[in-house]
């Protein structure tokens, strides 16, 4: 407790050095910095928001992933002027302060200091970008913002999300798309043992190659899987828009099931047994 | 785009199916046509086909398909130039009285006269005008016949002729004169992904009435026809006897908006 109250008092005195004669006709400058600096990037956001969704779809995902870049730009433009503007940068000032500082803030801001921490090391690593569909966590959507302190997600439900960039440190995150417009999309059947393979497959490759969501230009998978209650087939795909990774599923599975029906196709069926079983 | 794969010494039979989207419907049972071909072609290798069909269908079926491998790889239709849309259309324009305008047309035309005085090489030109118009026209079209005759056709202007300058002339007795204006394309409106899915879907089949095309875009009827009712009053689609088509003076634009969308509908430019 002494060690910091002495600390405090150094930091004080250091501080009244750094910071310089603060008048009126300044802090009205502060804040016209301030207030531009918001307005700049309010409306480059804007600008590169309506430039992406009028672009064709190869130019959306670039347009979008500079959205970071622009907004640190401005801040950083922004901080060496308000620094200029309101500080004594001497080098003695700024190595006196700067530790004692760092340690305060190190306290009272360790989670906010460690997601920008984060969120600049991600401008470089990019293991998420704006455009990106990624799961952290429970949550999964696409990246619709890439702030300071945390990205925005906007989940299928369309509920917007707010991840804070320090789960980089500690939490796996799964990007499916990694900057790119075509994500694949897995959709799931389950039929009785006895279904005829051959035309269960035909089926899926057709319904899947005769959507007008399908990236024609991309594979197309069919993989199989034996289960003690049924097989499981597994259609891989992939739209031509990221975008419509749910709509997408929803027609397979709606014209897969009609025609499934159509040939009377049997779906796994449980005996009464191992119900009993599961539910003692 | 026709598609050969025999040498003429090895030919017995030929088969021509002059259009291709006329057998293949996109849908889960929509190949049968396609299936059964492939299926000749296997079974009796001496039967030269000829298949016409356009760029985007060929480049769809070939990827789903894999018709290169039963019909060799395709040949693209050259492009037409000035000259050959000229000639092309020269029936049509011999009908019809027009004149081809430009603002310095007679310092225009004596350049044309310089140039052309010694060159008995060169295809014949009536006029430099008549050059400009066509190679112009050529160029706009992108070589496509069907784009340049509705692109002609947007360029037709009635011009009232009003060289007296005399105002109290009744305008409904002044003369008329139909004029050529430079060929240039229709502007071609902002789409959606919905549109851009019909277009696409639209220009697979070439032409095609409402069910079929709801049926290959895996929509309700209702559903297609409030965007093909857009499309129609943007003039982006046409209709003619309830089948549907792509306006030719877009196929260019909208090639190149698929392309740029990530459309399987070959090179954009």
């Amino acid at each position: 407790m002494f060690w910091l109250a002495q600390a405090k008092n150094e930091t004080l005195d250091k501080a009244s050095e750094l910071v310089r004669d603060i008048t009126t006709f300044r802090v009205a400058q502060a804040l016209i910095i301030i207030f531009i600096t918001y307005w700049v990037i309010f409306s480059i956001e804007k600008l590169l928001i309506w430039l992406s969704e009028k672009a064709a779809l190869r130019f959306r995902l670039t347009i979008k992933q500079s959205l970071p870049f622009w907004r640190a730009f401005c801040l950083t433009l922004a901080g060496i002027f308000l620094g200029n503007l309101l500080l004594n940068l001497s080098e003695s000032n700024v190595l006196a302060v700067t530790g004692t500082v760092a340690v305060a803030l190190g306290f009272a801001f360790k989670d906010y200091a460690s997601s920008v921490i984060a969120g600049i090391i991600g401008l470089f690593e990019r293991p998420y970008q704006v455009g990106d569909r990624v799961r952290v966590g429970n949550y999964y959507g696409e990246i619709v913002s890439y702030g300071l302190r945390g990205i925005k997600l906007r989940t299928p439900t369309n509920d917007v999300v707010m991840i804070p960039h320090n789960k980089l440190w500690t939490e796996a995150i799964v990007n499916a798309n990694d900057g790119n417009v075509e994500i694949q999309v897995v959709t799931d059947f389950y039929l009785a043992h006895r279904v005829d393979l051959e035309k269960v497959m035909q089926i899926l490759y057709r319904v899947a190659q005769t959507s007008k969501y399908t990236q024609i230009k991309l594979p197309i998978q069919v993989i199989l899987d034996e289960q003690p209650w049924g097989t499981h087939f597994r259609l891989k795909c992939y739209p031509i828009d990221a975008r419509d990774e749910f709509i997408y599923k929803t027609d397979l599975i709606k014209r897969t099931k009609q025609a499934l029906q159509q040939m009377n196709v049997k779906y796994p069926s449980f005996p009464a047994s191992e119900f009993e079983l599961s539910f003692t | 785009m026709q598609t050969s794969s025999f040498s003429q010494k090895e030919k017995d039979l030929i088969i021509v199916i002059p259009n291709l989207s006329q057998l293949f419907l996109r849908c889960l049972d929509g190949f049968d046509a396609i299936e059964y071909l492939k299926d000749q072609a296997f079974q009796n290798p001496s039967i030269f086909w000829l298949i016409g069909c356009n760029e985007w269908l060929w480049r769809y079926l070939n990827r789903v398909c894999d018709l290169s491998a039963y019909f060799g790889d395709p040949i693209s239709l050259p492009f037409l130039g000035g000259f050959e849309l000229k000639e092309w259309l020269d029936p049509v324009c011999e009908s019809i009285n027009f004149e081809f305008t430009q603002q310095n047309q007679q310092k225009a035309q004596k350049k044309f006269q310089n140039n052309h005085s010694s060159d008995t090489n060169q295809p014949r030109w009536a006029s430099e005008l008549e050059q400009k118009y066509f190679d112009s026209l050529a160029n706009v079209a992108s070589g496509i016949g069907q784009s340049a005759a509705r692109l002609w056709l947007y360029s037709l202007h009635i011009l009232q002729s009003d060289e007296n300058g005399d105002d109290d002339v009744d305008e409904s007795s002044q003369p008329t004169k139909l004029v050529t204006l430079k060929a240039k394309l229709p502007d071609l409106p902002d789409l959606t992904q919905d549109q851009r899915f019909l277009l696409y879907s639209l220009g697979l089949h070439e032409r095609m009435g409402l069910s079929e095309l709801s049926i290959s875009l895996g929509d309700s009827i209702s559903q297609v026809r409030n965007q093909i009712q857009v499309l129609l009053k943007a003039d982006v689609v046409e209709r003619n006897h309830n089948l549907l088509q792509v306006n030719p003076a877009h196929y260019s634009q909208l090639q190149q908006d698929l392309a740029n969308n990530y459309f399987l509908v070959g090179d954009s430019k």
